[in-house]
């Protein structure tokens, strides 16, 4: 799914909308219903390998059983990067022990400024088991371009340094290793929960 | 936090040196209001990081109220931002000179918009904790609000 304000075409929408109706039809089944954005049809995740503060790898792919939360920011974020975390938070305790099934990964875009203790410092304060990982430049331009977003150096003449423009959004990978859901800042919890509850169930 | 602002016509007549009472009268009965509500703080269990704080502001007032600095005893700087995410969901950041309260009209500070970041924080700030904002207006009113630290 591209990403993109004009979304997907009205050719497109009908062809899914047919797709999806012959197939209810055919096996009286359901389809998924999701309160965040679906990526229709789910897409294969790209491959994220990346460094975690203590020295780990951490692959998307070793993933598979476990529903992954993904999101790009940096510890200089004052404002979306903490507010995500902290959704977050509230997030995994609503989940309850459902959330041993889910991997939260803050992937920092900013690897000059994010040395490994202070992205590990950053990340868990809001939640021990929160994952952080980041890699180098190169790398992690690889991962966003497959992700089709991106980041960069923002000079606004702020003391806190300069910023790093990132993606504001949550991307949810299924058990299968699947990209299915995007989520905007400021998610209703109860809305991700269930959503998860159904991945969890292999939606 | 409620503060009582002058109208311009008000201050016109007390700068103007007219009857001390008369000027005294006609502010009681021109006086508006410019209130903060709801400031909060971000948690920063560190001193010397940068955390965010958010007010909401209410201006009763038929005049734009302008607000031009901020500082706290928290951090060392305190600079007005705002966040804002583009059509293909990418977020930037700019640094604003000021806040513009329009008359009459109310302006909330809020995660993905406009905030405050507190830079160099000076102590570590606990949820619970209460953080002094200082705020100067264009008029040349300084007013100050206190804001609860949360996670």
């Amino acid at each position: 799914m591209q990403r993109s304000s004009a979304g997907p075409s009205f050719g497109y929408i009908v062809s899914l909308a047919a797709t999806v109706a012959f197939a209810t039809l055919a096996t009286g089944c359901k389809p998924a219903s999701f309160h965040g954005t679906a990526y229709e049809p789910p897409e294969k995740a790209p491959p994220v390998v990346l460094q975690q503060p203590s020295g780990a790898k951490f692959s998307l792919a070793d993933q598979q059983g476990s529903v992954v939360l993904l999101f790009f920011g940096y510890t200089h974020c004052p404002d979306i990067c903490p507010t995500t975390l902290n959704d977050w938070k509230h997030l995994k305790t609503a989940l309850g022990r459902d959330a041993s099934r889910v991997r939260f990964v803050f992937i920092s875009v900013d690897p000059a400024r994010d040395d490994p203790v202070t992205l590990q410092r950053y990340v868990t304060r809001f939640d021990p088991d929160f994952i952080a990982a980041t890699s180098d430049s190169a790398t992690l331009a690889n991962i966003e371009r497959s992700f089709h977003v991106t980041s960069a150096r923002e000079e606004t003449g702020s003391a806190n340094g300069y910023a790093v423009t990132h993606p504001a959004q949550t991307f949810v990978v299924d058990k299968r290793g699947n990209l299915r859901l995007l989520y905007s800042l400021g998610m209703q919890t109860s809305d991700v929960v269930s959503d998860i509850r159904q991945l969890l169930r292999g939606a | 936090m409620r503060i009582l602002l002058l109208s311009r016509a008000t201050l016109g007549v007390c700068l103007g040196g007219l009857v001390l009472a008369g000027c005294k009268r006609e502010s009681r009965l021109q006086a508006t209001t410019f209130e903060t509500h709801d400031a909060w703080v971000r948690s920063a269990p560190d001193t010397g990081s940068t955390t965010a704080a958010y007010i909401r502001f209410v201006n009763g007032s038929p005049d734009t109220v302008v607000v031009s600095h901020f500082e706290s005893d928290a951090a060392r700087i305190v600079e007005l931002h705002r966040s804002s995410t583009d059509g293909s969901g990418e977020s930037h950041m700019t640094m604003q000179n000021a806040l513009v309260v329009a008359p009459n009209h109310s302006l909330a500070m809020k995660p993905g918009g406009y905030h405050l970041m507190l830079i160099g924080t000076t102590e570590s700030l606990p949820a619970g904790k209460l953080v002094r904002i200082v705020m100067h207006l264009s008029n040349g009113s300084i007013i100050a609000t206190s804001a609860r630290v949360r996670l």
